[in-house]
């Protein structure tokens, strides 16, 4: 490689960035300046200077040039998740409604955390929010405990319609909420669990059973037989080989599914609504309430959003290396 | 008493038992509970509403009286029923391609080894652990024509002459609520993608590089190729997903603006039952609805299989 | 000490067509060191597990020490296993590995670890109790997985291939070791594997398996030299057994064996009490049992022309062509000799194994016996 190929290859990947940047840059600071450009300009510019950047650096690193590349799409990727969220839901919570008259701003004027301690003054609100955590945390456990042992009972015993119990897990979880809503209330209402917290919990453990059971299964197939095999000829039954060897074996898939479970359950939508008449109200219905325009006062609305976002962002943010599993070591998404 | 008797002693009733009653019974015993609930909650109210589809009922504890196949003909000159169904598929098509393409396009992106790449793939997670209500706040303040930040942002940046109307248009406002259902669920088909990537082996990769196939052409005979079973699920889990969309339907636009505008089969089904209160044809509805969803993840999933294997 | 029996055993998995084993009956002598010896699919894994309860027979019955534990559940069984790939419990350290069948059985920890530390002074493994298994190389694993079956001082000894995974040198120091196991312990240890030096450094019997069928079972030293049918004959030995079939016959005080395209190997005479079988014969010979010397040298014997030269230590083989046949001996006289040249080949009537052509059954070659 040749001190003069070197060379030009630099300034290929210079002048890529360069263009890049360029481009980028003016493109966006057209948010507050007026250029004369078109926007196919821009387009153009953008396009032809990352693939300078790319065919440069490769020239320099082999692969290096795609990977810079990525780095610069994937920023725009990261923007793209990232902005309306951080500054409608974050930054918007901060901001007065009077302020909202002027236009839109991105930075609040006079940023406040007003909203939030108002959060607590609204009680379908509060209640809403204490609602889901009781909810969906014991609906999270009691699924995770019974799909714990069903998964169990599909993954390793063996007894006639094992297949038939397996498939029919999968086609259950098919089937959509709505098809099951009517009935369903018309059984709670006869044992009076319309509108109770119990009723509640268990209208979303029917929910959400299949798909951790299913997910289940997957990671007790993956646990090596002949361990469970070692248990058991060392002395142990059924439920102490399940107790001592797999299940602290399978401990990562167990917490992660249970996390599932929990968001599948917080996030949800359709019966917390049809269920509660009046005193079970949940965070997700009464968020749509919030949006009602009679109701609607957006920074409010944005907090009671993030206070709504932020629990299943920290537990899908600490399980995060467990969901996304790479080769070798059975994912759960 | 020699070893094989003391041995056989040992245990709890349920070893007393013979290898396979053992194993019977510890099954009933684990999925008993199992059973039992979905027994009462989900395959006893599918068979209730059964009945639903044949009565005529408007509400639960009121007159119920037998009227045959009358709510499943309804189904035939119902005009909404055909709206809702073509919607649906206005909603199904569009959210397939986009999610798959921009998923498979933002994998191969996260493929690449540069600093970060971890904080991008965790910051993935975001739109699919977000409760999709607070997704649609936080859209229908972002898209708003008045206070929102994208109108004014896409007109300054030249993309568009005046602001786009997101949330009154027909059918406009319909491609809107796709383009945030994308937004939801891309990062999902992304993740999806970027496993099944690394299961491809950088063998192939190297073997097309020495052979000079360029950064395209490895994509369009090794990668793409290798993907292909992979693009098939996504697909499904996206068509399922998105077949059943309601939560963005309900708490964005009521299934207006207009009449029936954002309208599909899963929420039409919805306020038949809860909000006309005509629980025995919300209950037909829903059953369309099952149907096709039984009947295309059956489908789709064995045909996949089957196509696999050859 | 159990007497191990089965008793017309059949095992079939759900949706395979043939059967993983055969009808079989068999009995592993109480206290005995015996080896199944088969290759893949042989079926001796089935049989191990079958013994010890993780999979169910499918027709016949099994029995320690004359008690039927066909339907008993493994956990009461009273056997111990070590598998081919250890099953150490990742999550325990090696001291709880080793600990967890006391564990199971209600004993105090004291007692216990007491119990633990002995196992693991026997077998050299105290340095390593308080570590994890995936910080353990390969031979301490497979001693910690020892261990845990020792300590329970089982009847039963049942083992799965558990060296096959070390290097040689390990492997050779272990096949010691076990057999010092089993005289300490005086337990019925039945061990599979594909290795034939493993059967015959370690097994008091071995039972010779193929397709889930049993071929012989008999002392290593019977199935090396008497072996039952042709799969026994050519699967024991290092180097492959020469065959040939043809038909005897007497002349000139010599036994002939008429080949195909004219061949006829002079067997030397008949000895006493020996009778020819009448009709077409498969013959066996080992190649440690054909002399190859100087074509130029004394002796009766077939001339052959030699095709390749090998070196098995302690000695040097070649092959020879005599005629359309190729024949592997042993070269007991004239190292030097080279591909190309002419050599004498000697063989004794003592050391040929007489198969029948079709059933590659052995044939009962004494006068005494039927004919």
């Amino acid at each position: 490689m040749s001190n003069a190929n070197d060379r030009r290859a630099r300034l290929r990947a210079w002048s890529g960035a360069a263009l890049v940047a360029g481009a980028a840059g003016l493109e966006l600071s057209q948010l507050f300046v007026d250029w004369p450009f078109p926007v196919w300009a821009y387009v153009v510019a953008t396009v032809a200077g990352l693939v300078l950047l790319w065919r440069g650096l490769d020239q320099l690193h082999i692969g290096m040039g795609a990977r810079a590349v990525a780095a610069v799409l994937a920023l725009f990727v990261v923007l793209v998740i990232v902005v309306p969220f951080g500054v409608v839901v974050v930054l918007g919570s901060l901001q007065r409604p009077v302020d909202l008259l002027t236009g839109p701003h991105v930075i609040p004027p006079q940023p406040t955390l007003d909203q939030y301690v108002r959060l607590f003054n609204i009680a379908y609100l509060s209640e809403g929010i204490r609602n889901s955590l009781i909810v969906s945390t014991t609906a999270a456990i009691v699924a995770t405990l019974l799909a714990l042992l069903g998964a169990y009972a599909i993954a390793s015993l063996r007894f006639p319609g094992r297949r038939a119990v397996y498939t029919s897990v999968m086609l259950i979880y098919m089937l959509p909420g709505i098809a099951l809503l009517v009935p369903l209330v018309a059984i709670f209402r006869t044992f009076r669990l319309i509108d109770t917290l119990p009723g509640m919990i268990l209208g979303h453990v029917a929910l959400i059973l299949p798909l951790v059971t299913w997910l289940l299964v997957s990671a007790f197939e993956g646990v090596e037989p002949d361990l469970e095999h070692a248990a058991r000829i060392d002395g142990a039954g059924r439920f102490d080989a399940l107790r001592r060897v797999v299940i602290p074996m399978t401990v990562p898939s167990i917490a992660t599914t249970a996390v599932f479970a929990f968001v599948l359950s917080w996030n949800e939508l359709l019966f917390s609504r049809v269920l509660y008449v009046s005193s079970t109200p949940m965070l997700a219905p009464s968020i749509v309430n919030l949006m009602d325009p009679i109701n609607r006062v957006e920074p409010q609305l944005s907090a009671a959003g993030l206070v709504a976002s932020v629990p299943v962002l920290i537990l899908a943010l600490v399980m995060q290396r467990y969901l996304i599993r790479g080769r070798g070591e059975g994912a759960v998404i | 008493m020699s070893g094989a008797e003391a041995a056989v002693r040992r245990g709890t009733w349920l070893s007393r038992l013979p290898i396979r009653r053992e194993n019977q019974a510890y099954a009933a015993l684990f999925l008993g509970p199992t059973f039992l609930l979905v027994l009462a909650l989900i395959i006893y109210p599918l068979v209730f509403s059964v009945s639903l589809t044949f009565s005529r009922v408007s509400t639960l504890g009121g007159e119920r009286s037998w009227v045959g196949f009358d709510n499943w003909a309804r189904l035939f000159r119902d005009p909404l029923f055909a709206q809702s169904l073509g919607q649906t598929v206005m909603y199904v098509v569009p959210a397939c391609i986009l999610a798959v393409v921009i998923g498979l396009a933002v994998a191969l992106v996260l493929n690449q080894d540069f600093p970060g790449r971890l904080l991008v793939r965790a910051s993935l997670l975001i739109p699919w652990a977000l409760p999709p209500v607070v997704v649609a706040a936080m859209f229908q303040w972002f898209l708003d024509g008045r206070r929102g930040l994208l109108a004014p942002w896409l007109v300054q940046l030249g993309l568009v002459d005046k602001a786009p109307a997101f949330f009154t248009g027909v059918p406009g406002t319909l491609y809107t609520l796709v383009g945030i259902h994308v937004w939801k669920t891309f990062p999902l088909i992304a993740l999806i993608f970027l496993v099944s990537l690394q299961y491809l082996p950088r063998e192939t990769i190297h073997a097309a590089q020495i052979d000079g196939a360029n950064a395209w052409r490895r994509f369009r005979y090794v990668t793409l190729p290798f993907l292909l079973p992979t693009i098939g699920v996504a697909l499904i889990i996206q068509l399922l997903v998105t077949i059943q969309l309601f939560d963005l339907i309900f708490a964005l636009t009521g299934g207006g603006p207009g009449a029936y505008s954002t309208y599909n089969l899963y929420f039409y089904a919805f306020k038949t039952s809860f909000e006309h209160t005509n629980l025995s044809y919300g209950a037909v509805l829903a059953y369309v609805v099952t149907a096709i969803i039984v009947v295309l993840g059956v489908v789709l999933t064995r045909g996949g299989r089957s196509l696999r294997l050859s | 000490m159990a007497e191990v029996r089965l008793d017309r055993v059949v095992k079939r998995y759900r949706g395979l067509a043939h059967e993983a084993l055969q009808e079989t009956s068999v009995t592993f002598k109480d206290g005995l060191f015996t080896c199944i010896l088969g290759p893949s699919g042989s079926g001796k894994t089935t049989i191990l597990k079958l013994l010890a309860g993780i999979e169910e027979v499918s027709s016949g019955r099994i029995r320690f020490d004359g008690v039927d534990v066909t339907n008993v559940t493994p956990e009461r069984r009273d056997v111990a296993m070590v598998f081919q790939s250890y099953a150490l419990y990742p999550n325990m350290t090696a001291r709880d590995n080793i600990a967890f069948p006391l564990q199971l059985r209600g004993l105090p920890r004291a007692e216990r670890y007491r119990r633990v530390d002995e196992v693991a002074a026997m077998l050299g493994i105290g340095p390593t109790l308080a570590r994890h298994p995936r910080q353990l190389s390969g031979g301490e694993r497979q001693r910690v997985a020892l261990g845990r079956a020792i300590v329970r001082d089982p009847k039963v000894f049942l083992l799965d291939e558990p060296i096959s995974n070390l290097d040689a040198n390990l492997r050779m120091q272990t096949r010691e070791e076990l057999k010092r196991i089993h005289a300490d312990l005086k337990a019925t240890f039945i061990y599979v594997t594909h290795d034939q030096d493993d059967a015959s450094a370690m097994g008091d019997e071995v039972v010779v398996m193929a397709a889930g069928r049993i071929h012989q079972a008999d002392t290593p030293t019977a199935v090396y030299w008497q072996p039952a049918d042709r799969f026994v004959a050519s699967f024991l030995g290092r180097l492959p057994m020469n065959f040939v079939t043809g038909t005897l016959g007497e002349g000139d005080g010599s036994v002939v064996l008429e080949g195909p395209d004219g061949l006829a190997l002079d067997l030397g005479p008949r000895p006493d009490g020996v009778r020819l079988p009448p009709g077409r014969v498969l013959v066996g010979i080992r190649p440690e049992s054909v002399q190859a010397a100087r074509a130029d040298g004394p002796g009766p014997g077939v001339i052959g022309t030699v095709t390749l030269t090998e070196v098995v230590p302690p000695d040097r083989y070649l092959t020879a062509a005599v005629g359309s046949w190729s024949v592997r001996a042993r070269v007991v006289d004239g190292d030097e000799v080279q591909p190309g040249d002419q050599v004498r080949l000697r063989f004794g009537l003592r050391s040929l194994n007489f198969f029948d052509p079709e059933s590659e059954q052995r044939l009962d070659m004494s006068s005494a016996g039927p004919s």
